[in-house]
């Protein structure tokens, strides 16, 4: 099927969503699980380049009564918001390693680990929180975790200041050696979580295309074998990590058939990526209901790589995200950073909405998803790695208070935001990268 | 000068020695100590190898070596560069006193490469320090060049991946096929190249979209439904809905007046359909009963029925339908009735119809790939698995590089089998394992181990140099010359690499190296303010992105300099490019176009708009590009809280460009980059953001001159042009390019002598071809990338 622009269907889906939004407060008997289980605890990182407009964006005081210009999208999830103000990323700072703010910025926002300088293949950062997590409560779902981007990687050059790419387009690491690609095609996730699109409609034809798949995977298991032998070490390693991911594969295509039952309409899904607000939008679905269907509980989604520079026309504004944060303190370069910010925010809300509108047990899949959204630096003129503009939303039926401004009075390593929501998860950690306590999320 | 820069070479030698001593203790010797002890050191170094071998080995003369050159550096460099305010951050004693180089040997081999570099272009030490007379000069060089012997074939290259654009052309060349870069997995970009380091990551998603696109491309080359005769469905008269009346007539619905038959039926696939109805006609007046099939209202047959209701016949006709619900009607239109009359019984004519059989989708034609692919098949007398083999196998070694594993291949012929015994036919079995065989890491996976003697096999340079010329898999010819053993000698491996280059695949190298090398892919993410600029569309970005390949391609075949991309005076334009460089528009696109004041890579307008911003020009990414593509020196990035330059509406409207960029300069850490890159970025600014001529900035008048830290004026882009035309470092710069992306790891610094033996063994003025023909003759090509 051709992902076509510009289609009907998703202003209906909107429609659609707006209309169920508010079920998500009332207790609902009907969706408690069978065995009585509560559902499970998740979380979402969402990242953003670039920094903010931190003018626009700071509350101005402990309460959200008052919303900041930049919050202003958020205002019918304000009861579920915790605004964050304080937090550092020490791993960020240049130190002896020069240029490369925005590449450093991905590379730490969920590791708070120094990132190796270097564009060759010897990269090196530190185990992300999404991976620690995915680690631990990965078994459970078919999938231990997603990893989304709304933004491919450059085609041509390098990223940052002698930064390989891999640091300024993913947030996500499994070890500190190794990088998680990003799906960033929503007809690609899609295919992830439900199968392929083409494929015929009725159970027979997919159970025969299922069993084409596994005498597909039975071969190239046992040819690997035979194969690995010949390999050199560093060949036999990446080999390992492709059987490991084919092995995942085979436990999940039964649970990939079982997932598209439960999508009323995949087509429905899979159009409408003509803007980059229905991109964002979509992934968001996507990812809505892969939690619903208890496919993955961790996931993350870079919104823009580190230092993008695409254009802003839905704010009207022509020169790329990147050189305008530059903004040199002129005032017209600053207001359209708060454009730029609150309209993300507005992608955001809408997510948020999705979130709010699969409801589960008695409330909704935002009441046990802790949705951290945020920037690896502060001031894009300025490069900073402290004072980082944070919120969280989402996680109530997890014990996050939501509903205020948290000020942190010094500043305080990312990685105590890190800790507290793995503990809010139920992950039983000591301690994470740099963090010298857990900060206090709850109630 | 510090205690501890005198006791350095003490310290390096004491390491070589007692391995892990304190080197304070070191620190705390007398110069004349120091000499002393090195002096011994000296001597017993040189019993050890004297006892070891007759001869001095290779690694005696690097020890002898090292020694040399830390005395050297000690003497001509240490005085700016130790640990007291190291001069460009570069504390050479401790980069030479810390660990044993064994340990830290790329690095090492690196800053040795540095360091031979800015000897050999004669910018260290600066003219301020004390000179370094041309003996000691020579002889650092050589201790380097002892140092740094075979170090580009020590430093290993990371998996491999084929990228997209491998993958793709691959596909097409041996199935004939085309597949959606969305299809397959993102690349990893290093060093500018899509095809060297994406294999960082192959788990998780990239796993599944590997497999997921070989089973696209299986089922682009042999189609669901192929091997099986067309689906039939039959639907009795009766079952259709009447419009009006109808009436039964035995096992026949009769329509009697002009009424329609209709019914819905689903499409589960798209393509051709035949409807076939079986009718009769109770035949009245003066022409047969008539019969009009309609689909969704639309008439797509009509049959003159002829036939009676005691011979009933079959009236065929085909037509197009997309997937979903369709309803098809059958409708008799030229009712006749005459009343019966005196000696004349009545005259009616009915259409009489019994049934209908849809069938389809039909296959329109034979299928090209799959006929193709199918060419070798033994047919039907064999088992399904030898049948397979026999077309796989001829695919087989030209999809995975080399001979074919045979029992990879026995394995295939299994799934064959089994596949066929679950209720396959034998090209969905085949598809299956086509798949199976793309999806293999023997197709993905550059495997490029050394053989026993540590050689590259003849097979893995011929899918070296197939990927390097062709992006694509090796033909048969290429095999065969491997297999020969005709690539291991120097004169069969150029002759092969000839042949392939004169090619039609050898076009690659303008597709897929050019604009990777020249950075020039970031095109598609250029987004110039259409406000500024009205004229840039769609068309004329993909008609600059073309120029940059047709450019490129033109002076390959022809044969032309390689220097000849700076120095020529035309380029390749197409109408809208005619029309943006203000040019009469050539009779066919794409023609060699004179192009007065512009011409070469400096003049294109990818390269204009690449390097600016969206809203004006940038003559510091300009000059920037300048230095990374074409002059092969790319500047350090800017140091760490770098000023940006002042956009404050009241500076930037008042103060040009260059005045701006002046006071940027102000600052000595931005100076000593900018003053170089400002000035060759500059002489381009008579071209605009999107490359257009411009008198003026806005109302500021342009000014493009500037004069280079060695002296030399440049202003405007024929002055550039002969700058960068006539420095060799061009070339160099594309030998760079092309090793990365050949042997999949970064030619930096370690390799710097290594290409400069390179570069100095081209011809004075060597075309593109004999620049690529000494890549694949070289000993780094020629070697493994990993052991």
């Amino acid at each position: 099927m051709v992902v076509t622009p510009n289609n009907k269907a998703l202003p209906d889906r909107r429609t659609m969503l707006r209309a169920t939004g508010l079920a998500c407060a009332l207790p609902l008997l009907e969706g408690m699980g069978m065995d009585g289980a509560p559902p499970p605890a998740r979380a979402l990182w969402v990242f953003l380049p670039n920094g903010m407009n931190m003018g626009l964006w700071r509350p101005k005081s402990t309460s959200l009564a008052q919303l900041s210009p930049t919050l202003q999208p958020l205002a019918a999830h304000r009861s579920a918001l915790t605004v964050i103000s304080g937090l550092a990323i020490e791993a960020g700072r240049a130190g002896a390693d020069g240029a490369g703010d925005h590449a450093r910025a991905a590379a730490t926002f969920l590791s708070c680990a120094r990132a190796k300088k270097t564009d060759g293949a010897d990269i090196a950062a530190g185990l992300s929180v999404d991976q620690f997590a995915a680690q631990h409560l990965g078994a459970a779902t078919p999938l231990a975790s997603l990893e989304l981007g709304c933004e491919p990687g450059r085609l041509a050059g390098g990223c940052d200041s002698g930064y390989s790419c891999a640091y300024s387009n993913t947030v996500s690491w499994s070890s500190p050696t190794t990088p998680c690609a990003k799906e960033t095609s929503p007809r690609r996730l899609f295919e992830r979580l439900f199968g392929d699109m083409d494929a015929a409609t009725d159970v027979r034809a997919r159970a025969l295309a299922r069993a084409r798949k596994r005498s597909i995977l039975d071969w190239l298991s046992d040819d690997a074998k035979r194969l690995s032998g010949t390999l050199s070490a560093p060949d036999r390693a990446a080999l390992d990590a492709w059987l490991t991911a084919l092995r995942a594969l085979e436990k999940r295509l039964a649970a990939a058939e079982d997932a598209r039952a439960q999508v009323p309409n995949p087509e429905l899904l899979t159009k409408g990526t003509g803007s980059h607000a229905e991109l964002i939008e979509l992934m968001g679905l996507l990812l809505t209901r892969a939690f619903e269907g208890d496919q993955t509980r961790i996931a993350t989604l870079m919104v823009g790589n580190a230092g993008s520079n695409r254009p802003f026309r839905e704010v009207d504004w022509s020169d790329g995200h990147h050189d305008t944060s530059h903004h040199g303190k002129d005032p017209k370069k600053l207001a359209a950073i708060g454009r730029i910010n609150a309209w993300h925010m507005e992608r955001l809300a809408t997510l948020l909405d999705a979130l709010s509108a699969a409801r589960e047990a008695d409330g909704c899949v935002l009441d046990r998803t802790i949705v951290m959204m945020g920037c690896g630096i502060s001031d894009g003129d300025r490069h900073n790695h402290d004072d980082l503009p944070v919120l969280l939303a989402g996680g109530r039926a997890l014990g996050v208070r939501g509903g205020h401004h948290l000020e942190l009075t010094k500043p305080t390593p990312m990685a105590n935001l890190h800790l507290a929501m793995l503990r809010k998860l139920g992950i039983k950690a000591q301690s994470f990268a740099d963090s010298t306590s857990a900060l206090p999320i709850g109630a | 000068m510090s205690t501890a820069v005198r006791a350095f070479p003490m310290a390096l030698a004491a390491r070589h020695v007692a391995g892990n001593r304190q080197h304070g203790v070191a620190t705390a010797v007398s110069t004349l100590c120091s000499l002393i002890v090195w002096i011994m050191l000296c001597v017993v170094l040189l019993a050890k190898i004297i006892s070891a071998q007759p001869s001095l080995s290779a690694a005696d003369a690097q020890a002898a070596a090292a020694l040399s050159l830390a005395n050297l550096v000690q003497q001509h460099c240490a005085e700016c560069h130790d640990a007291d305010e190291p001069e460009a951050g570069l504390d050479l004693l401790a980069a030479f006193a810390t660990k044993p180089a064994a340990e830290r040997g790329s690095e090492r081999a690196a800053l040795h490469g540095r360091i031979w570099r800015v000897l050999h272009e004669g910018t260290m030490p600066p003219k301020t320090a004390g000179p370094l007379a041309a003996t000691e000069r020579a002889a650092m060089q050589r201790a380097l060049e002892t140092l740094l012997h075979d170090a580009e074939l020590r430093q290993p290259s990371p998996p491999r991946r084929l990228s997209r654009e491998e993958v793709r052309r691959s596909v097409r060349a041996l199935l004939g096929v085309d597949v959606a870069a969305e299809n397959l997995p993102e690349d990893e970009l290093a060093f500018g190249f899509d095809n060297v380091a994406n294999l960082r990551a192959v788990g998780g998603a990239v796993a599944e979209q590997l497999l997921r696109a070989a089973e696209h491309i299986a089922a682009q080359v042999l189609p669901e439904g192929m091997g099986r005769p067309p689906a039939e469905r039959r639907m009795e008269a009766e079952e259709f809905r009447c419009n009006t009346e109808c009436g039964a007539h035995g096992s026949f619905v009769s329509l009697y007046m002009n009424s329609t038959l209709s019914a819905r039926w689903k499409v589960k696939q798209a393509g051709v359909f035949e409807l076939v109805v079986r009718a009769a006609g109770q035949q009245a007046g003066d022409e047969s009963a008539r019969m009009s099939v309609r689909i969704d209202g639309m008439q797509r047959g009509v049959h003159s029925v002829a036939a009676t209701v005691n011979a009933p016949a079959d009236y065929s006709c085909t037509f197009e339908l997309s997937e979903g619900e369709h309803e098809i009607s059958i409708a008799f239109v030229n009712d006749y009735y005459k009343a019966a009359a005196i000696g004349r019984p009545a005259a009616d004519r009915n259409l009489l119809v019994d049934a209908a059989l849809l069938r389809g989708p039909m296959r329109n034609g034979p299928h090209a790939p799959a006929q193709a692919l199918l060419a070798p098949d033994v047919g039907p007398t064999q088992a399904g698995g030898l049948r397979a083999r026999s077309v796989l196998q001829p695919l087989l070694r030209r999809l995975w590089r080399g001979a074919v594993d045979a029992k990879a291949l026995s394995g295939l012929e299994q799934l064959v089998d089994a596949r066929m015994r679950a209720g396959d036919v034998f090209e969905e079995a085949l598809r299956t394992a086509l798949a199976a065989a793309l999806a293999s890491p023997r197709f993905w996976l550059r495997s490029e181990v050394g053989s026993a003697t540590g050689q590259l096999s003849g097979v893995t340079l011929a899918s070296r140099l197939a990927l390097l010329l062709w992006s694509s898999a090796p033909d048969a010819a290429l095999l065969d010359a491997a297999t020969r053993g005709a690539l291991n000698t120097p004169q069969g491996l150029q002759s092969e690499a000839a042949r392939m280059l004169r090619d039609p695949q050898a076009s690659a190298l303008a597709e897929r190296f050019a604009p990777q090398w020249l950075e020039l892919r970031n095109l598609v993410a250029s987004a110039p303010d259409p406000q500024r600029f009205p004229t840039f569309t769609p068309a004329l970005r993909s008609s600059m992105a073309d120029e940059v390949v047709r450019f490129f391609e033109q002076v390959r075949i022809q044969e032309l300099p390689a220097r000849e991309l700076l120095r020529a005076s035309w380029s390749c334009v197409d109408a809208p490019l005619a029309a943006l460089y203000g040019v009469p528009v050539p009779a066919t696109p794409f023609a060699r176009t004179e192009l007065p004041g512009r011409g070469g890579l400096l003049g294109m307008a990818a390269m204009l708009t690449v390097t600016s911003n969206p809203g004006r020009t940038s003559p510091v990414k300009r000059g920037r590009w300048v230095l990374d593509h074409l002059l092969d020196a790319p500047p350090p990035p800017p140091p760490p809280n770098a000023g940006s330059l002042d956009e404050r509406p009241e500076i930037a409207d008042s103060l040009p460009l260059r005045e701006r960029l002046a006071l940027h300069r102000r600052d000595p850490s931005c100076a000593s980059c900018h003053t170089r890159m400002d000035v060759l970025g500059f002489a381009l600014e008579h071209f605009d953001g999107i490359g257009a001529w411009r008198e003026k900035d806005g109302p500021h008048a342009i000014d493009s001159s500037g004069v280079l830290p060695d002296g030399r004026r440049v202003d405007g882009l024929a002055a550039l042009k002969s700058v960068v035309a006539e420095d060799r470092a061009f070339l160099r710069g594309m030998l760079r390019a092309l090793f990365t992306t050949a042997v999949g790891r970064q030619f930096g610094p370690a390799d710097e002598v290594f290409l400069q033996r390179t570069l100095e063994a081209l011809p004075a003025d060597p075309s593109i071809h004999q620049i690529v023909l000494a890549v694949v003759g070289s000993s780094v090509f020629n070697s493994p990338a990993r052991n």
